[in-house]
């Protein structure tokens, strides 16, 4: 009789990879199998290459499905709650879009920049940890460039980790005495408060849980105030600039 | 512009420089990304379920999430997956849904199903392929496969609607997608 394998080795069997995978694409796996699948396939990529390839197989299945038109309130609801109303960009150039469309080239750019400034706010110091996260945080002003960043760094130990925002010294910096930090989950969308930014502008230690919070945000918040909905003053999407293994 | 005017792999270009642009949070590619797909992806949910409230609420619970998980998508891992990824996250995301209210569609059972999926004169490589080789496993896996993967039923469901045991169920389905992984693999 084989011997019974424990959560870590059954993992690593390929059939059973495989298996798991094409079960998932088929979407029969329980709701606590499918949550534990999909809490490995952020850390596994080759996990996540056999939920591509059986998609891959089965999903021309698909292809034949003849279209049918949406109702229109699905469009005008999602720009709505993703905070695009203001969306009407038909008949305008990209190139006049604000920072925060964050087109094709003006994200590389402004990545590039802001590696560059990174390198030159935190110099390279074989005791300094990388930048692991970084946002760029824009108003809804129409300034060309970012008003500030914030750099997340994952210390050696939970609890080590750490926040540091910085303002760009080429644009007039607001106040930010009542502005709350907040994170949007790239799961649920949920809006989690990582209290006032005053505390963050030098260095701001993270609990492993905050750690993950920015880990897992889709995008940080400058919120007046300190409830979800006050009005938000600065936006940016959080960028992951390590490789996901160190992240 | 309807996809069916348009070539397979010119669609799925389209579709994949599209949401590598999402992934920077491009809102107009949102928006054309939105034109391009939404009519197919919400036929797809709409195949599962016949509440179309039902429907365009979790396509809308869908494009959120492209919006916002497009950073997942991998275009490392081939071409095409885009339009696989969003798939399968509309999938996922209407069948959570499906599940919780049991707004289950009365599917038709296999013929026109396959009548539907088994186009010979279809034009789409892949599609033919899959077509071949859903063809040559036996009856009882492939029905199961294909009202798995189409309407979306859960094994028991589906065990209870052909009046199968489970365990055969799951059987024929191991089995089926065994055959079907050989036979596209060759």
């Amino acid at each position: 009789m084989p011997a019974k394998l424990n959560p870590a080795q059954r993992y690593k069997n390929p059939a059973i990879r495989s298996h798991l995978a094409s079960q998932y694409v088929l979407a029969t796996l329980s709701n606590r199998v499918k949550r534990r699948f999909e809490t490995l396939l952020k850390t596994d990529p080759e996990l996540e290459r056999e939920v591509y390839q059986w998609q891959n197989r089965l999903h021309a299945m698909n292809d034949n499905l003849k279209e049918q038109s949406p109702p229109e309130r699905v469009w005008s609801e999602l720009t709505q709650n993703l905070g695009l109303s203001e969306l009407e960009v038909k008949h305008e150039s990209w190139w006049q879009r604000s920072w925060r469309s964050l087109s094709l080239w003006q994200s590389a750019t402004a990545l590039l920049a802001i590696i560059t400034l990174s390198f030159a706010l935190w110099p390279i110091d074989p005791q300094v940890q990388p930048v692991n996260y970084l946002a760029v945080l824009q108003s809804d002003n129409n300034v060309q460039e970012p008003e500030l960043v914030i750099a997340a760094y994952k210390g050696a130990k939970p609890g080590e980790s750490h926040l540091h925002l910085q303002w760009n010294d080429r644009v007039e910096s607001s106040s930010t005495s009542n502005l709350t930090l907040w994170t949007v989950s790239r799961d649920t969308g949920e809006q989690v408060s990582l209290g006032p930014v005053s505390t963050a502008e030098t260095t701001r230690l993270l609990t492993p849980n905050e750690w993950q919070l920015v880990k897992n945000s889709a995008e940080l918040l400058l919120i007046e105030g300190d409830s979800p909905d006050g009005p938000i003053r600065f936006r940016g999407p959080c960028l992951q600039l390590n490789p996901w293994n160190q992240a | 512009m309807s996809s069916d005017l348009l070539s397979s792999s010119t669609w799925k270009q389209q579709v994949e420089s599209l949401l590598g642009q999402v992934r920077l949070h491009h809102q107009p590619a949102f928006e054309k990304l939105y034109q391009l797909t939404s009519g197919k992806l919400y036929a797809l949910i709409l195949k599962m379920t016949p509440d179309r409230e039902l429907a365009a609420d979790a396509l809308q619970e869908s494009y959120t999430k492209i919006w916002r998980q497009a950073e997942r998508y991998r275009s490392d891992l081939g071409e095409d997956w885009a339009w696989a990824w969003m798939c399968q996250l509309t999938r996922n995301t209407a069948i959570d849904r499906i599940r919780q209210t049991g707004r289950r569609r009365e599917s038709p059972l296999e013929d026109s199903l396959l009548d539907h999926a088994l186009d010979e004169s279809d034009h789409w490589d892949e599609r033919r392929d899959l077509n071949r080789c859903l063809q040559s496993i036996k009856p009882e896996p492939r029905q199961a496969i294909m009202l798995t993967y189409v309407y979306g039923f859960s094994n028991a469901e589906l065990a209870e609607k052909l009046n199968t045991p489970l365990g055969t169920l799951k059987s024929w389905i191991r089995r089926g997608l065994k055959e079907l992984q050989q036979c596209l693999q060759n």
